[in-house]
C-alpha cells in the first residue's frame, strides 16, 4: 500500500490540478524543441518533483517511469571514494549531489559528463540530449556550483539540466542566467481544499469541508504535508468528523512541549533540561534550522508585540550562525537563553506594572 | 556571402521559425540558435547606440590597422558584438582562422593563455585575403570578461602581448575597467560602452518581435526594460524565453516578469503596506505568504530597496537603518541562512521604522 | 671561573680529557647561553682574564670542526654550537650513570655549565636504594596498604577461581613497592615479569633481507606467547612445588610491565587472562599506572565489562601525601649524610618541602629529585677544596635564594602557575592536568584577592564597574595546554559543563554568546588552525568573565559544591544523527525525496499512519526516528577523574561512586586529600572511591 501522496501523484502534464496555465506553457516548451536548462524553485510540497517528471514524460514518453536505483563511485583528486546513489531511467537520472558534502564539485562534473558522452541508446526516441536532475541545488558548494556553468555549457548538445531548488537565493547568478526560471508557487488553501477532496472521493471517503480545510492551514498550503495529514486522520478516526484533531508527528508535539517549558520557566537548571531534549531532537534527525524555526514560531506567541521585534532579530542572529557553524546546539542554546533573558525581563516588568 | 554581411541588415535574415507542430521528427540544427546570437550585429555600423566608439573604429578599419583594444561597460552594451564584427569585416571567410576568442568559461590559467596564445599568433597572416582583396597581416585574440583574470595572468599577460605585438592584437572585454591592471590599460586603446538607452532598446525589441512574429504588449516591453536594466542580450534571451513557454500567444508583462523572477510592485507594495499596521501577525502571515508564493528572498530584497530608498514616508535616519539591516541579511541569505526569518527579521526592522516615526 | 673554562674548553676538545663514565656533570644555571649568545658570554666568563679568554675562543675554533657541522666563522654561533654540544656531551654522560626522570632532564638543559666531581659518588639511584623494605616505610597511606594486604592475605591461599587484582594510580605513589614489601612480609614468592629484550628466534633472521618486518612480528608474537606461557607455567611450578617447601608455595605473580602488542590490540591479553582464569592457580596482580595523555590503558587493557567478569578488583592509589613525602624525603636524606659515600648537607625543611610540593605526590620523582639537589651540595662541598670560591658560594646563594622565594610563594598563596613552574625548574615533573581536574579550575574559576592598592578598578569607568573582575588565579590557556586537547574539544567540555555553574540566566546569555562566537571562529577551514587558539581563549575566559557570581575572590567559594562533569552529548549526538539519517536515505531511497522532507514530514507520518511496511529495516529505523522519550533529558556521560580522551565513544558506566566534598582551601593538599579519604572511609566504602580535591 502506498501513499495518497504517491498513489494519486499526477503524471502527465494535463492531469495537473492547480497552475494549470503554468502546465500549458511548459507543454509549449516541450513542444517548441527547443528545450532550454530549466531551474525549478519554489518552497517545499508545492509540487516541483511531480511536474518535472511530467515534464520528462512529456519529452520522452512513458520510459521515463520505468526507475531503476543505481550506485555510482567516484574517486576525489584526493584519492577519497565517494558512493552516490541514483535514480534512472533510460532517457534521464537523478542525482542529489548534496549528500556527498563538500565533494560535491567533483561528482558533478564526473556524472554529467559520463552521461553527457554516452548516446542516447534508442535512436527511435526523438530527443538528442539526455536529462539531468539535479536536486537541492542550493545546497551545493559555490565551488560546484561554478563547475556546473562550465559543465552546462560543455555539453549543451547532449545533455540537458534540470536543477531543482527551494530558493534561487542561493544559486550563482551564472547559473540563473543560463537557465528557464520556473517557478512553482505552493497551491493556495483552496486549492489544496480542492485536491484533498479529491482524493477523498477517489478513496470513496467523504472529507468534511470544513476539516479539509483546517489541514489545509496547517499544512501551510505545502500539499504533500496536507495529503499526509490527511492521511493520518483517515487512520485516527473514520468516518471523519469537522472537529477532529488533526495529528502532528511526534518531533512536532515534542517541539511544542519544549517550547512550552521555557515559557514556563527561565533559569539554568530549565536551560539545561532543554537543551537536553534539543540533543533529542537533533538525535532523531530533525536538523537544526527547522528545530530553530519550530521553536520561534511555539515561542513567539508568548511574547508581546516590542518582544517579537527583539526574539525574531535573535532568532534570525543565530540561525545565521548556525548555518556557518559546524556545532549547532551552541546556537540554539544561545537562542534559548537569550530568549528566557528577554521572556524573563518582560515578566518582571509586567510584575512591576502591575503594581 | 560577402555581400550578405556588407548589407548587414536584419531584415534579411531569413525566417526560420518552425510550427511547433511538425518540429517533431525533422528538426534542423540551426533552428534553435539563440536570439541573441541570431540578432547579433554583422557589421560595425550595425552596432546600437556606441557612435563614439564606432566612428573610432571604423577609421582604423579603413587604415587597415587595428590598435591593442579595451572594451568596458556594463553587460549587454554589444561589446563582444563590436569586436566580433570588426573583426568580420576585417577578415571576412578567414574571420574562423584570425580570430581566437577566449571567454571565462575557458580555462584561463597563466599557462593556457600563454600556450594557446602563443601557438595562434605562431602561425603567419598574409595580408591578402583568398578572394583577394587584402586584409590586414594580424590575427586578433579576444579576451571576454577579461576583469575575471587574477592579477598574476594579467601581468604574464602584458608579457605575451608585448612579444606578440608584431603579429597579433589583444582585445580585451571587461566590465569594470579598474580590475584591469594599469600596465595593460595603458597598452590599450580604451572604448568606454554606455548603457543603452531606452528607445534603443525598443527600437531592437520591437525589431525582433515584428522578425519573429511576435505579438507582444507595450506593457511586456517596459517589463522587458525594466527587468534587463539596459542589457540587452538579457532582454533578448527572456524575450525568447517567453516566446517559448507562450508559443505564439500573446505575451504580456506577467510573463516576462514571471520569467525573470522579479516580483510583481504590487506584492512589494502590500508588504510594506502590511508593515504599516505594526501588527507582528498580519507580517508574519505575508511574509509567509510570500514564501510560499516561491518568490526569492534574495530578488525581494533587491526590489524592497529600491523602493525604500525612495519612500518619502521615511527620513534619511530612519531609512539608514533599514539601510544596514537590508545589508545584513543580504550577506546572511549569501550564507545560507533561513529566508523567512532573515525576511521577518528585515520586514520588523521595517516596521519599527514606520512605527517609530510617529513618536 | 676560570677552572670551569678550562673544563669546557678541554670537554669538547676532546683530546686531553678523558671522559670517564662515573663522572657526574652537573650543569649550572646559565639559561642564556643558549639564546642569546652575546650575553652568555660575559655570564660564563664572570672573572676573565684576557688571556684565558682569547684561550676559551681560539680552542672553540680549533673544536669546532670537530664538533660543528655547520661551517660558521661568526663567535656567535660558535658559542651557539658549544653550548649545545655542551648539553649533549653531558647529557650522554650521565644517562650511562644512572638513569634520570624526566625532571632530571628538564633540569639539566635549563642548567648549562658542567663541573667534574672530585668525589665518586654512589652509583645506586636512592629511589632504589631506600625502597621502602617494610610497612612502614611506605610512603602509601595506611588505608590503601591495608586494602591490599587484606586482599592478599584473602585470597594467597584459596586456589580456586584466581583474584584478579588491579592496581592504578598516577606514577610514583608506591604501587609496586607496596606490593613488594607485603609480599615480603607475608611470605610470598613474588614472581614478575618483564619484558624480553632479545628472542630466541634472533638467529633465523639475521640474514633475511625483510627483516624488519620479521622484526616485528617476531617479537610481538614471541612476546605474546612468552607472556602466555610465563602465566601459566608459573601455575605449574606452583602445583610442582607443593612436594618441596610448603612456605614458598605461596605464589603471587605481578605484572607491571605489558607486552607491547597489547597495547595495539588487547584481545590477546584478554584471551590469557580468561585462560588463566579457567585454568586457576596464584593471585595475579597488575600494575598501571594512569597517564595523562593518549590512551587510557586502564581502559585499554582491563575494560569495565572484563573486570566484571573475572572479578578483577580494582584499587587505585592516591598521589602520595605531602606529609609523607615530607616525612621520607627527611628520612632519604639523613641516612644518605650519615651513611652514604660522601657527606653533604641535610637540604632544609623548606627545600624537602619544595621537592615534594613539585613532585605532585610522585615519591619516585621527588627520591630522584632529592639526591640530584644533594649531589649539587656535594659538588659545592667538594668545590670549597679547590681555590675558585667564591663564584660558588655566589651560585648557591643565588639558587637557595630562589629556593626560599619560591617557598615562599607557595606557602604565601596557592594554586598560581607561575609558581608551579619555577618548582619545576627545581625538579619537579611536568603536571598534565587530567581533563577533569582542568575543568574544574575553569568552572570553578577561582579569583585572587586584588592587591590593597587597586588601581584597575579605579581605572574603569563607573559606567563599566559591572565589568570588573578580580585578577584570576589561574591562566586559562595554560590549563588547556596541559590538559592536551584540541581547543574545539574543550570547548565542548565547557559548553557540556558550563551551565550548571550559573547562577541566572543573565550571565548565560553572555556565556552562550561567547560559545557561538568560538563555533563562528572555526567557520573557514583555511584559518581554523591559526584561530583555534583564540577559540580556547574565548571560550574560556568567556566562560569564565560571563559568570558574575564568581567575580570577586570572596564569592568563589559561595556554596557551589561539588558538581559531576560529564562528557559533552554533541560528539555522540551528532553521530547517531548522521546514522540515522544515512540509514533512513539509504531505506527509504525509494520514496525519492530530499533528506529534509524525509526526516521531517515522511517517515514521522508514516508511523502515524501506519502503512505496513515490508523491510524490517524501514521499520526499526522508522521506530528508531519518531520514538521520544519525554521523560529522558538527554544522554550524557559523566566525565570519569581519569578520562583523558574523548574521542572514543565507549560508554562509561557511572558505577563509581564519588563523593561530593566541599571546596576546602586549596594551600592545604595534604588535609584535604586526607579529609578526602575520612570522608570517603565514613559515607562510602566503595572501593574505587577517588576523591580528591576537585576545586584548585
Amino acid at each position: 500500500m502506498s501513499l495518497w501522496v504517491d498513489k494519486y501523484r499526477p503524471t502527465s502534464l494535463n492531469k495537473l490540478d492547480y497552475h494549470k496555465s503554468q502546465a500549458a506553457h511548459l507543454k509549449n516548451l516541450v513542444a517548441g524543441g527547443d528545450f532550454p536548462h530549466l531551474l525549478v524553485y519554489g518552497p517545499s510540497g508545492s509540487g516541483k518533483k511531480t511536474r518535472i517528471m511530467c515534464i520528462l514524460k512529456e519529452l520522452y514518453g512513458p520510459g521515463v517511469e520505468k526507475l531503476r536505483i543505481e550506485q555510482h563511485h567516484f574517486t576525489t583528486p584526493s584519492k577519497k571514494k565517494l558512493e552516490i546513489s541514483t535514480i534512472s531511467s533510460n532517457y534521464h537520472i537523478e542525482v542529489n549531489p548534496s549528500d556527498v558534502g563538500n565533494n560535491d564539485r567533483v561528482v558533478i562534473q564526473e556524472l554529467i559528463k559520463t552521461v553527457a558522452q554516452v548516446n542516447q541508446l534508442e535512436t527511435s526516441t526523438q530527443r538528442e540530449f539526455k536529462v539531468v536532475l539535479l536536486t537541492e541545488v542550493d545546497r551545493l558548494t559555490k565551488d560546484a556550483q561554478h563547475a556546473l556553468r562550465r559543465t552546462m555549457e560543455k555539453y549543451m548538445s547532449t545533455c540537458r539540466l534540470i536543477l531543482c531548488c527551494n530558493s534561487t537565493s542561493k544559486v550563482i547568478p551564472a547559473i540563473k542566467s543560463r537557465c528557464l526560471g520556473i517557478r512553482v508557487a505552493a497551491p493556495s488553501i483552496d486549492e489544496v481544499c480542492q485536491v484533498l477532496q479529491m482524493v477523498c472521493k477517489k478513496e470513496g471517503l467523504n472529507l468534511p469541508g470544513e476539516l479539509a480545510r483546517r489541514i489545509a492551514e496547517k499544512s501551510n498550503r505545502n500539499l504533500r504535508k496536507a495529503l499526509l495529514m490527511c492521511e493520518a486522520c483517515r487512520v485516527q478516526q473514520y468516518p471523519f468528523s469537522a472537529d477532529q484533531t488533526v495529528s502532528e508527528p511526534d518531533w512536532e508535539v515534542y517541539l511544542k512541549e519544549t517550547a512550552h517549558m521555557i515559557v514556563q520557566q527561565q533559569s539554568p537548571k530549565r536551560l539545561f533540561e532543554v537543551r537536553g531534549r534539543l540533543y533529542e531532537l537533533l538525535t532523531h534527525c530533525i536538523p537544526a534550522d527547522v528545530i530553530m524555526k519550530g521553536l520561534l514560531q511555539n515561542l513567539i506567541n508568548s511574547c508581546d508585540g516590542e518582544l517579537k521585534t527583539e526574539v525574531i532579530q535573535t532568532a534570525a542572529y543565530y540561525e545565521h550562525r548556525l548555518q556557518l557553524g559546524q556545532k549547532s546546539i551552541y546556537h540554539l542554546e544561545a537562542f534559548v537563553a537569550k530568549f528566557m533573558a528577554i521572556y524573563k525581563r518582560f515578566l518582571e516588568e509586567g510584575i512591576a506594572d502591575i503594581f | 556571402m560577402q555581400a550578405f554581411l556588407k548589407t548587414g541588415n536584419l531584415g534579411t535574415v531569413s525566417k526560420d521559425k518552425v510550427d511547433p507542430g511538425t518540429s517533431k521528427g525533422n528538426k534542423e540544427k540551426n533552428k534553435h540558435v539563440p536570439w541573441v546570437e541570431k540578432y547579433r550585429p554583422r557589421c560595425v555600423d550595425d552596432v546600437a547606440y556606441q557612435e563614439e566608439v564606432v566612428v573610432v573604429l571604423k577609421k582604423s578599419l579603413q587604415g587597415s590597422d587595428l590598435p591593442n583594444l579595451l572594451f568596458y561597460g556594463p553587460p549587454g552594451t554589444g561589446k563582444t558584438s563590436t569586436i566580433l564584427a570588426a573583426s568580420r569585416e576585417l577578415f571576412g571567410d578567414m574571420f574562423k582562422t584570425r580570430v581566437l576568442e577566449l571567454n571565462a568559461s575557458d580555462e584561463r590559467g597563466i599557462n593556457v593563455i600563454r600556450e594557446k596564445v602563443k601557438t595562434f599568433s605562431q602561425q603567419s597572416a598574409s595580408s591578402v585575403r583568398p578572394d583577394g582583396k587584402p586584409c590586414p597581416p594580424f590575427k586578433i585574440v579576444i579576451l571576454d570578461e577579461a576583469d575575471s583574470m587574477t592579477g598574476a595572468a594579467q601581468a604574464a599577460l602584458r608579457r605575451t602581448m608585448e612579444k606578440q605585438s608584431k603579429t597579433t592584437r589583444f582585445c580585451l572585454i571587461c566590465n569594470y575597467v579598474s580590475r584591469i591592471i594599469e600596465p595593460i590599460a595603458s597598452r590599450c586603446a580604451k572604448f568606454r560602452f554606455k548603457p543603452l538607452t531606452e528607445d534603443i532598446l525598443v527600437k531592437r525589441l520591437r525589431q525582433i518581435c515584428d522578425n519573429e512574429e511576435i505579438e507582444c504588449d507595450d506593457d511586456a516591453l517596459t517589463g522587458l526594460l525594466y527587468t534587463s536594466e539596459g542589457d540587452l542580450r538579457k532582454a533578448i534571451t527572456f524575450l525568447q524565453s517567453a516566446t517559448r513557454l507562450k508559443s505564439g500567444d500573446r505575451i504580456t508583462q506577467a510573463d516576462i516578469y514571471n520569467i525573470a523572477g522579479v516580483i510583481p510592485n504590487d506584492v512589494i507594495d502590500s508588504l510594506l503596506t502590511t508593515c504599516r499596521f505594526n501588527s507582528y501577525e498580519k507580517l508574519q502571515n505575508f511574509v509567509q505568504d510570500i514564501m510560499n508564493e516561491g518568490h526569492p528572498a534574495s530578488q525581494l530584497i533587491l526590489q524592497l530597496h529600491d523602493t525604500v530608498v525612495q519612500l518619502d514616508e521615511l527620513g534619511d535616519k530612519q531609512k539608514s537603518v533599514v539601510m544596514e539591516k537590508l545589508a545584513v541579511v543580504d550577506k546572511c541569505l549569501m550564507d545560507g541562512a533561513d529566508e523567512f526569518l532573515q525576511l521577518m527579521a528585515l520586514c520588523s526592522t521595517i516596521m519599527q521604522q514606520f512605527c517609530c516615526k510617529n513618536i | 671561573m676560570s677552572k670551569k673554562q678550562t673544563k669546557l674548553t678541554s670537554l669538547w676538545n676532546g683530546n686531553d680529557y678523558d671522559s670517564d663514565d662515573s663522572d657526574c656533570i652537573i650543569l649550572d644555571p646559565l639559561p642564556e647561553t643558549c639564546s642569546t649568545s652575546k650575553k652568555s658570554d660575559i655570564s660564563v666568563v664572570k672573572i676573565p682574564s684576557a688571556k684565558k679568554a682569547n684561550q676559551w675562543v681560539s680552542s672553540a675554533f680549533d673544536g669546532f670542526d670537530d664538533f660543528c657541522m655547520t661551517k660558521s666563522t661568526s663567535k656567535d654561533s660558535v658559542k651557539h654550537s658549544t653550548s649545545s654540544t655542551q648539553r649533549e656531551k653531558s647529557v650522554a654522560v650521565k644517562r650511562p650513570h644512572h638513569q634520570v626522570s624526566n625532571g632530571n632532564d628538564l633540569f639539566s638543559t635549563k642548567r648549562t655549565v658542567t663541573r667534574r666531581t672530585n668525589v665518586q659518588p654512589d652509583t645506586s639511584l636512592w629511589s632504589d636504594k631506600y625502597a621502602p623494605k617494610s610497612q612502614g616505610d611506605l610512603a602509601v597511606h595506611k588505608k590503601k596498604i591495608l586494602e591490599v594486604e587484606q586482599w592478599i592475605k584473602g585470597h594467597i591461599d584459596r586456589k580456586k577461581l584466581p583474584p584478579i587484582l588491579l592496581l592504578t594510580g598516577p606514577t610514583g605513589t608506591g604501587k609496586t613497592s607496596t606490593v613488594r614489601v607485603l609480599t615480603k612480609e607475608l611470605r610470598c614468592q613474588l614472581h614478575e615479569w618483564s619484558n624480553p629484550l632479545t628472542n630466541d628466534s634472533n638467529d633465523n633472521w639475521s640474514d633475511n633481507t625483510d627483516w624488519r618486518n620479521k622484526v616485528d612480528s617476531g617479537i610481538s608474537r614471541s612476546q605474546i606467547s612468552q607472556f602466555r606461557e610465563f602465566l601459566l607455567r608459573a601455575n605449574k611450578y606452583n602445583t610442582l612445588d607443593i612436594f618441596g617447601e610448603d612456605v614458598i608455595t605461596r605464589k603471587i605473580i605481578m605484572v607491571e610491565d605489558f607486552p607491547n602488542m597489547f597495547y595495539k590490540d588487547a584481545t590477546p591479553f584478554h584471551d590469557v587472562l580468561r585462560k588463566y582464569v579457567q585454568v586457576g592457580g596464584s593471585p595475579l596482580i597488575f600494575i598501571v599506572s594512569d597517564s595523562t595523555y593518549g590512551e587510557s590503558n586502564e581502559r585499554l587493557l582491563f575494560p569495565k565489562d572484563l573486570q566484571s567478569q573475572l572479578r578483577i578488583e580494582n584499587i587505585s592509589f592516591n598521589p602520595v601525601a605531602m606529609t609523607n613525602m615530607t616525612k621520607i624525603l627527611t628520612k632519604v636524606a639523613s641516612e644518605e649524610s650519615s651513611h652514604g659515600s660522601h657527606r653533604f648537607i641535610i637540604p632544609d625543611k623548606c627545600v624537602l618541602e619544595s621537592i615534594a610540593m613539585s613532585s605532585c605526590g610522585d615519591i619516585r620523582g621527588a627520591i630522584n629529585a632529592l639526591q640530584f639537589a644533594c649531589l649539587k651540595d656535594t659538588i659545592d662541598l667538594a668545590a670549597v677544596s679547590t681555590n675558585k670560591t667564591k663564584s660558588f658560594t655566589r651560585k648557591k646563594s643565588t639558587t637557595s635564594n630562589k629556593k626560599s622565594t619560591s617557598n615562599k610563594k607557595s606557602f604565601s598563596k596557592s594554586g598560581s602557575f607561575q609558581k608551579d613552574e619555577e618548582l619545576m625548574s627545581i625538579g619537579g615533573r611536568d603536571t598534565s592536568l587530567f581533563l577533569f581536574r582542568a575543568l574544574g579550575k575553569i568552572l570553578y574559576c577561582k579569583r585572587d584577592e586584588p592587591p590593597e592598592n587597586n588601581i584597575e578598578k579605579t581605572l574603569l569607568p563607573k559606567h563599566l564597574s559591572q565589568f570588573y573582575r578580580d585578577p584570576l588565579q589561574i591562566n586559562p590557556e595554560e590549563v588547556v595546554e596541559k590538559s592536551h586537547l584540541s581547543g574545539d574539544y574543550f570547548g565542548a567540555y565547557l559548553h557540556q559543563n558550563y551551565v550548571e555553574f550559573y547562577n541566572n540566566i543573565e550571565d548565560i546569555v553572555t556565556a552562550s554568546e561567547y560559545m557561538s562566537d568560538t563555533d563562528n571562529l572555526t567557520v573557514d577551514w583555511a584559518s581554523r588552525s591559526v584561530l583555534q587558539h583564540y577559540v580556547v581563549s574565548i571560550a574560556t575566559r568567556g566562560v569564565m568573565f560571563s559568570n558574575t557570581s564568581r567575580a570577586k575572590h570572596n564569592n568563589t567559594s559561595t556554596s557551589l559544591g561539588w558538581k559531576p562533569l560529564h562528557k559533552p552529548q554533541w560528539y555522540g549526538t551528532n553521530k547517531i544523527s548522521r546514522q540515522n539519517a544515512e540509514s533512513a536515505r539509504y531505506l527509504f531511497r525509494g520514496m525519492r525525496s530530499s533528506p529534509v522532507v524525509l526526516q521531517t514530514e515522511l517517515i514521522p507520518y508514516i508511523s502515524l499512519i501506519n502503512t505496513t511496511l515490508h523491510d524490517t529495516g524501514q521499520i526499526s529505523c522508522m521506530q528508531e526516528l519518531c520514538r521520544f522519550s519525554s521523560h529522558k533529558v538527554g544522554r550524557y556521560e559523566k566525565l570519569d577523574e581519569k578520562d583523558v580522551d574523548l574521542e572514543d565513544d565507549e560508554t562509561l558506566n557511572n558505577r563509581q561512586h564519588k563523593e561530593a566534598t566541599l571546596p576546602l582551601d586549596t594551600d592545604d593538599v595534604i588535609s584535604n586529600s586526607q579529609s578526602n579519604l575520612k570522608n570517603s572511609q565514613e559515607v562510602d566504602d566503595e572501593d574505587d572511591v577517588i576523591i580528591d580535591d576537585y576545586d584548585d
